[in-house]
């Protein structure tokens, strides 16, 4: 049996993954709010679900997600993995049958290696370059493609 | 520009995410297919199929994470090698070659957190070490067996590990 909590946390660092976890599902749900209202105006269906995550400082808790489609065919699910992440503040990964992307919460001012604007959620292009791409219908529909294949 | 030790490790992760990706779309259209033939896929049902892929890029991801930590490691300890020369120049002469020939052996085992430790003189006011040492916490959560019990500190991304070590690979090239 795992226990729900990691026993050897001291209290400093229970109140700090309590906190972050907050954060992080606060900042989940603006972005889902988002998604779901992008995804709409792109005429797809959207599914609201839940999912499990487990993190050493938070241990177990609940996290909402989505799923996106068409009336006959799923096209990815949008699943928050982590409130802690090396370089971002907060991790999700958008899923599909060909394959998986990242949308990462980027600070500014702890920001070294993508030039970006304002505190937000950014995919993050897996490739040499270091290219983060604010998120929007555009970027959204962008990242659907790569994941199903499928072409809006 | 300084060599990158790290870029081919992942040019060989995008390249193996690419094989599996042309898989998952061979796999779409036909199980039977010739293509298939010799491989684990060959006469499995579709879901099966995916099921075997799902796995297997999973998987690639977290032994990417361990791939590119070790060639960092290895440049780490090359880079420190390298400077440890310096030790040839003593005086008496024969004590150098000998003092020098013992640390460049010992280097072999230092341990990664304490060499990381050395970087932080000469990468002052950066949070990279921090990183480096999580991404070091993941690699050995990985190494390990991925004990449920026992996560790391952090979520550990393919691409904000090869950031985060290329990073100090550069910065080391600096000085």
């Amino acid at each position: 049996m795992i226990p729900l909590t990691q026993p050897d946390l001291t209290e400093a660092q229970r109140q700090l993954g309590e906190q972050k976890k907050q954060l992080f599902l606060h900042r989940v749900n603006l972005l889902l709010n988002n998604i779901k209202q992008w995804a709409t105006e792109a005429g797809l269906q959207v599914t609201a679900g839940q999912v499990p995550i487990r993190e050493k400082f938070t241990g177990l808790y609940t996290a909402p997600s989505l799923t996106i489609g068409l009336p006959e065919q799923k096209l990815a699910d949008v699943i928050p993995v982590s409130a802690f992440v090396i370089v971002a503040d907060g991790l999700l990964k958008v899923s599909g049958w060909l394959g998986r992307e990242h949308i990462a919460y980027l600070l500014k001012a702890e920001q070294t290696f993508y030039p970006i604007a304002q505190d937000d959620w950014y995919w993050i292009e897996e490739t040499t370059d270091n290219k983060a791409h604010l998120m929007s219908k555009d970027t959204l529909l962008t990242v659907i493609s790569m994941v199903s294949d499928y072409e809006f | 520009m300084n060599f990158n030790p790290l870029q081919s490790v992942w040019i060989a992760y995008q390249s193996s995410q690419s094989c599996f990706k042309i898989t998952e779309r061979v796999i779409n259209r036909a199980v039977q297919d010739k293509l298939v033939v010799k491989t684990i896929f060959y006469q499995q049902p579709e879901t099966q199929a995916h099921s075997f892929l799902q796995l297997g890029k999973a998987e690639s991801e977290d032994l990417f994470v361990l791939a590119v930590w070790a060639t960092f490691e290895r440049f780490l300890r090359s880079y420190l090698q390298t400077k440890a020369e310096k030790l040839r120049d003593l005086y008496p002469p024969a004590l150098a070659s000998s003092f020098y020939q013992q640390l460049y052996r010992e280097l072999e085992f230092w341990k990664p957190d304490d060499m990381l430790d050395l970087l932080k003189s000469i990468l002052p006011g950066s949070n990279l070490i921090g990183q480096a040492k999580q991404i070091l916490e993941y690699r050995d959560w990985v190494a390990h067996g991925k004990n449920p019990e026992n996560h790391p500190s952090a979520n550990i991304t393919p691409k904000f590990a090869y950031n985060t070590l290329t990073e100090i690979v550069q910065l080391i090239q600096l000085n």
